[in-house]
């Protein structure tokens, strides 16, 4: 039997105890569901999660992706940030930059 | 002998196909190397000769001859075939300066946008 | 639904799937923001690729990029791979994802 993280004397209100013994079975709880996952370096990633790995490496579909990102000014040596936003039809996310992901609660 | 080695070396079959091309090294960081690869083993160790180290910097670069080179596997992030014409055309149009001075100029952008990041509120 | 041996390594799921993408055109964006275009040639299972009759997309800003055709990139400088929505089975793929989990628990 796999290994329950929860105490077994926990109470019977946390009912996703019993359907999470891991914490990759969220993700397996979000397939088919858009999901909102942030990266590291400030990027913010929302689509459809269609396939994910125990790398947390990751298949999205309708993918907008909102970067932060920093500018450098080579004459006036001033840096300055830019929010840009990108969209992808279908995409690979590879899981080593993944931080955090849950469902789409916007 | 290779092509039953190849079978046995995860993620080297590539590499086969370039043995004795030019090609180019991405290597992590700025650096590009430009050589003839002679020798590569199952760690995708390489060994290049004749090999030219570029940096780039926004529209320029520098250039400098470095003979043998044995670049360890880990550190390499990309390479492939060059095709000399593109090459040339390439580094036509880049402007070709002194070494210290596009590393110096790569540097203080990186200098730069690390400041940045430090003084500003942490964020995920 | 346990009968894959300690010993053995997961099925690689993303291995795989790369696999039936083979010969289609993608777009791999690296970790340092260059933007790739090309045929997906090969894959192996650090899903390091290799892309033919490439183009670099952001080639203004890496105009190193540009003097090669073809090009081997390792996986672990791959922040994202742009597939071709009409090659991918989504629901092969979801169910794939299910059970490679399920498999694992």
């Amino acid at each position: 039997m796999a290994t329950t993280m929860a105490p077994s004397n926990a109470p019977a209100s946390t009912s996703l105890t019993a359907v999470l013994n891991k914490p990759i079975e969220l993700v397996r709880l979000l397939l088919d569901e858009r999901v909102h996952a942030k990266m590291a370096g400030g990027r913010e990633i929302y689509g459809k999660l269609h396939a994910f790995d125990q790398h947390m490496n990751l298949v999205l579909e309708d993918v907008e992706e909102i970067v932060t990102s920093l500018e450098y000014d080579a004459a006036t040596k001033q840096v300055a940030e830019r929010t840009e936003t990108h969209r992808y039809e279908m995409l690979f996310v590879r899981g080593d930059v993944l931080v955090v992901i849950c469902a789409d609660n916007r | 002998m290779p092509s039953t080695m190849d079978a046995f070396i995860p993620g080297s079959a590539p590499i086969l196909e370039y043995i004795d091309n030019r090609i180019m090294v991405a290597v992590r960081g700025n650096t590009y190397l430009y050589g003839t690869l002679r020798s590569y083993d199952q760690y995708g160790n390489i060994v290049l000769q004749d090999t030219v180290e570029r940096v780039y910097y926004r529209q320029s670069y520098a250039e400098a001859a470095r003979g043998l080179f044995l670049v360890r596997g880990q550190v390499i992030s990309s390479m492939g075939r060059v095709d000399p014409q593109r090459e040339h055309d390439t580094h036509a149009r880049l402007q070709c300066r002194a070494f210290a001075d596009v590393e110096a100029d790569a540097d203080a952008e990186r200098q730069a946008l690390s400041d940045y990041a430090q003084n500003k509120p942490c964020a995920v | 639904m346990r009968s894959t041996p300690h010993h053995l390594p997961p099925p690689q799921l993303f291995y795989s799937f790369f696999k039936t993408l083979i010969d289609h055109e993608v777009i791999v964006i690296c970790k340092n923001d260059v933007r790739i275009r090309g045929k997906l040639i090969s894959v192996d299972q650090y899903l390091s690729v290799k892309l033919q009759d490439i183009q670099v997309l952001n080639a203004e800003r890496f105009p190193q990029m540009q003097s090669t055709t073809t090009c081997f990139i390792r996986g672990s400088v791959i922040r994202y791979i742009e597939l071709p929505a009409a090659a991918v089975d989504t629901a092969l793929l979801q169910d794939a994802a299910r059970k490679a989990c399920l498999a694992q628990a």
